[in-house]
């Protein structure tokens, strides 16, 4: 953000002294200073990948269920629609329980900094978030059946905003707890309501 | 619990009047159901004297059980005769009075008086406060005084405020509103959706459609359809919808907007519009984060716009609650716009294009579908299938509008920050501008999908606790999606940005 030369629009300005109250120089539109995001710091638990993996073949044990039962019932084992269903159910089940947890494995990471909370989550689709600290309404920890197993939990922090909340998957149950009232003490600091 | 009467008083007295009106308007599918069930067995008459006597004794247990009262710091609501309610608001979490009065509350010289405490969450019918209704002079003063306390918070805009225009109720008015503006209401859809609620409404009716489908007539005409009668039948009925669908939005646009006024009183900007059923609301500009300017094709194309506020505290996907100008032309949208948000330089800085990755995947997406088509027919056709000739004749147009549509979305992309305000426009059918205080910005997301990372762009979403709750800058280069993040909102600090050197 370091050059400064004033925008062209500013020159129509005649407006009765309301615009006059923003003082900062007037930046030229969608020239900014090159920025490159540094990644978040954490990775979630060891554990992680293996609570993908089992997620994925507990969800997965159901189409192949259903396709065992499709079989055996109509004798449907040499049919066409048979084969192309079961075709697709290994290709999205092997894909899921054998790729999709290291690949997530690559991208999960998060970080509680002084001032922001930041993931990075996602396998195909990556997204980062970025919530202030200041603006914390809510700090929730989740955990299934399949978490309690592995001793993990998910951290979840909301804000008030609908655009949906920050989720810090897969943590270690002592290291969430850390994280939590760590979360809880800073925004228990704030004033005013977050909105 | 206090006694009785204590400060609690009754709706207005009228209301009697009204409510059995409008519960037999709302009971009136039923009330054809029972005439037409009723001639059967016993005849209509007692069935109908039975309800009407319902609804009269409901309206008015409705009346004798509601009371409200407005404290020092609550204002509750008592309703209900069997499950008594009482719903109490503490009155500094009062955010927004809106004030309402249909055809017949204006006879009667009623109005509604609708409490908003910017709940997020779709509200349930049962956690509203509304006073149904009161008379009509006592509400303005009334809403006045639950404002109040509004009075003294921090406002956003900066501007000084305006002296000698701070009492509501006075202000300059910079709507401008003209009923010429009709020109512009059938060139959004609101006709057509008109047409579609009441087809649904005869789909309901089950014997009707029945009917229709089923006819001898419909399949024996289908049968003996040529390519020429068929086209010149979808046109007249094209003609037809497009008649009709601009009859009814233009009679929307009227009876919804006419009168329309926007009043600037410093504070607060004063809507009130409807010709019919009367709306007036306060929009509070402590709460007041930015506009959206839309603009859906056909109405830019005639050189129209459509101007909403994005206000912390109302409802998600309440389009009307934040209204700020009707279908109107772009020139006077444009200056309402540089009039609320007290900068006129907003409404023409330029936007930063995307980059030329993002009309690439435009064009995907908009040419795949067409693809995927010709491909199907193509397969077909080397089957031995027999293709009628008229499909491979569509083609054409449709790629050629695909491929419009992809270079009108792209052109329509584009962002840029000033000071304090973060610009996104997106969208070609449904094309629009969003000008976004950058102190309304409470989280960011960057969403980048596996083609999007392999073409170098990301969607940057501004997470805010007004309007939409998010507002997104599509398919930026990636470099930039974390300069624009970093420029709009430095004070997040900078533990996670590092400047390149």
């Amino acid at each position: 953000m370091s050059s400064a030369h004033s925008a062209g629009a500013a020159g129509q300005d005649g407006d009765d002294g309301a615009a006059g109250d923003f003082a900062a120089p007037a930046r030229p539109p969608g020239i900014l200073a090159p920025v490159v995001m540094a990644e978040p710091t954490n990775y979630p638990s060891a554990k992680a990948r293996l609570l993908w993996t089992i997620g994925a073949a507990l969800f997965w044990a159901f189409p192949v269920a259903g396709l065992l039962v499709w079989g055996f019932v109509a004798s449907a084992w040499s049919t066409w629609p048979f084969q192309a269903a079961a075709a697709a159910v290994v290709v999205f089940a092997a894909t899921n329980i054998a790729v999709v947890p290291a690949w997530r494995w690559r991208v999960h990471r998060w970080e509680v900094g002084a001032e922001a909370v930041y993931t990075r989550t996602g396998w195909f689709t990556q997204e980062r978030r970025i919530a202030p600290i200041t603006r914390i309404q809510t700090v929730d920890t989740a955990r299934g059946p399949l978490d309690r197993m592995l001793g993990l939990s998910t951290v979840t922090v909301t804000t008030a905003s609908a655009a949906g909340p920050v989720t810090i998957h897969a943590l270690d149950q002592a290291v969430a707890d850390q994280v939590v009232a760590e979360l809880t003490a800073i925004a228990a600091r704030n004033k005013g309501d977050a909105t | 619990m206090t006694a009785p009467n204590d400060g609690w008083e009754r709706l207005d007295a009228r209301m009697l009047l009204i409510h059995p009106f409008a519960t037999a308007v709302k009971l009136l599918p039923a009330l054809i159901g029972v005439v037409i069930l009723g001639s059967r067995s016993t005849g209509p008459v007692p069935m109908l004297l039975l309800v009407v006597a319902v609804v009269l004794i409901g309206g008015a247990l409705r009346w004798l059980t509601t009371r409200y009262r407005v404290g020092q710091d609550n204002i509750e609501l008592k309703t209900g005769l069997v499950q008594r309610k009482l719903l109490s608001i503490p009155r500094n979490r009062v955010r927004s009075v809106d004030i309402e009065a249909g055809p017949l509350h204006r006879l009667l010289g009623l109005a509604v008086l609708k409490i908003g405490t910017g709940q997020t969450e779709t509200a349930t019918s049962s956690s509203k406060f509304e006073l149904n209704a009161l008379r009509a002079s006592t509400v303005p003063a009334l809403r006045t005084a639950l404002l109040a306390h509004t009075e003294h918070a921090p406002a956003l805009e900066s501007g000084p405020p305006r002296e000698g225009a701070r009492a509501a109720g006075t202000g300059t008015e910079i709507g401008g509103w003209s009923a010429s503006w009709v020109r512009y209401a059938p060139l959004s859809a609101s006709g057509l959706i008109a047409i579609a609620a009441v087809f649904a409404f005869l789909m309901q009716f089950g014997a009707v459609t029945e009917r229709l489908f089923s006819s001898d007539v419909l399949a024996d005409e289908a049968g003996s359809l040529t390519i020429a009668t068929g086209a010149l039948i979808v046109t007249g009925i094209a003609a037809a919808l497009l008649v009709a669908s601009s009859v009814l939005a233009v009679a929307q646009y009227l009876i919804v907007y006419g009168a329309f006024t926007l009043v600037d009183s410093g504070r607060v900007l004063h809507v009130s519009h409807g010709l019919l059923t009367k709306r007036q609301r306060a929009l509070d500009r402590a709460r007041l984060r930015g506009t959206t300017l839309h603009q859906p094709l056909a109405l830019r194309l005639a050189g129209g716009a459509k101007l909403s506020a994005i206000m912390t505290g109302s409802k998600v996907g309440d389009a009307t609650s934040s209204l700020l100008l009707p279908q109107a032309p772009l020139r006077q949208a444009h200056q309402v716009m540089g009039a609320v948000l007290h900068d006129r330089t907003l409404v023409t800085v330029p936007l930063r294009r995307h980059p030329r990755a993002a009309l690439r995947r435009r064009f995907v997406r908009a040419l795949w579908p067409v693809a995927a088509l010709a491909a199907t027919l193509s397969i077909l056709t080397l089957r031995g299938t027999t293709v009628p000739t008229w499909s491979w004749l569509l083609l054409a147009p449709l790629a050629v509008a695909g491929a419009a549509l992809a270079v009108d979305r792209y052109r329509g992309l584009g962002h840029a920050t000033t000071h304090g305000w973060l610009i996104t426009s997106q969208g070609s059918l449904l094309r629009r501008r969003d000008t976004l205080a950058t102190d309304g910005v409470i989280g960011w997301t960057v969403r980048q999908t596996f083609f999007q990372r392999r073409a170098g762009l990301a969607t940057l979403i501004a997470a805010t606790p007004a309007g939409n709750g998010a507002y997104q800058v599509v398919d930026l280069a990636a470099d930039d999606a974390w300069a624009l993040a970093q420029a709009v909102t430095s004070r997040f600090g900078n533990t996670w940005v590092r400047a390149a050197c």
